[in-house]
């Protein structure tokens, strides 16, 4: 989920070229919506800055609706102190834009083999 | 009959503390640049030349202890295509309102981190971003644009503090912000 049409078709296309389905979302309220409508969902690449609901609320409202599908963070922020409150609500990943596509890739494939 | 108006908060100028956040906001641009690729140096003109395409023009919001501000970028439509291509690759379609939004998403977030490191932690808001035919951006007393360019693009950029009297550097972080391209697994 990220609210720039541009980063999402980024990672999407990452992500499908290792053999994932991506659906996208634009914030946390549509990304909640998403997750409950596809409970097979193995992954999520969550931004933290957006509107309506950003990452950090999007974790605290996964947690309360017993959904515990591993979330890996891609944003611009490196604040030690919101990369610890991410990892306290159970992200399971941290990467700050700019991304590498492989670097993702290889995270998403051990967070789901993992999972 | 009284005419009551806002009591304005005390504000103090703090040249010494713009010029800091103005050098690291041109290091994080030019890093910003060579993280895509980019060869992008200062414009000697703050003034962007036009190239038959609409302007964009993204702002962002932001806030810390007794200081508060926003970062606006500006660029035209064509170097947001330029950009689109170097960020994402051709196949990727985006709108230059996107694209100049996330650029100066990134670039805030670039400057937060070196801001954090010396003592000023930074709430950042979401990208604005607006196109049209001219625009044209009010002076803020506070800073001034820098323009940068490279082959097939240019944007300018600025950031407006405003700092409350009772402004002061904190600590600077025992932990360093996590850089740009980083990757961890907890």
């Amino acid at each position: 989920m990220d609210d720039s049409s541009m980063v999402r078709q980024q990672v999407g296309r990452a992500l499908t070229s290792s053999g994932f389905t991506v659906i996208e979302a634009v914030d946390g309220v549509d990304a909640l919506e998403k997750l409950a409508a596809t409970p097979d969902t193995c992954l999520i690449v969550c931004d933290v800055n957006m509107p309506r609901m950003n990452g950090i609320e999007f974790l605290e409202q996964k947690n309360l609706s017993g959904n515990a599908t591993p979330v890996v963070m891609l944003t611009t922020e490196g604040h030690p102190e919101i990369i610890q409150k991410a990892k306290a609500l159970g992200a399971k990943g941290w990467v700050v834009k700019p991304f590498k596509p492989d670097l993702l890739v290889a995270a998403a494939k051990k967070l789901t083999a993992t999972a | 009959m009284s005419i009551l108006a806002p009591a304005r908060r005390p504000t103090s100028t703090r040249p010494e503390s713009t010029t800091a956040i103005q050098k690291d906001l041109e290091l994080s641009a030019i890093e910003l640049f060579q993280a895509y690729g980019l060869q992008g140096t200062r414009a000697s003109s703050a003034m962007l030349p036009a190239d038959g395409s609409e302007t964009v023009v993204a702002v962002i919001g932001f806030a810390a202890q007794h200081a508060r501000g926003a970062l606006v970028l500006s660029a035209t439509v064509s170097s947001a295509s330029h950009w689109l291509k170097a960020i994402a690759g051709p196949e990727v379609t985006a709108s230059a309102c996107d694209v100049i939004g996330e650029i100066a998403n990134m670039l805030l977030g670039r400057l937060k981190s070196k801001l954090a490191e010396k003592g000023l932690n930074v709430l950042m808001s979401t990208p604005t971003a607006g196109q049209g035919a001219v625009a044209e951006i009010a002076p803020n007393g506070t800073s001034s644009w820098m323009a940068f360019q490279g082959e097939g693009w240019g944007l300018a950029v600025r950031v407006d503090v405003e700092f409350d009297e009772s402004f002061r550097w904190q600590e600077t972080l025992a932990t360093s912000p996590a850089a740009p391209g980083d990757l961890m697994i907890f």
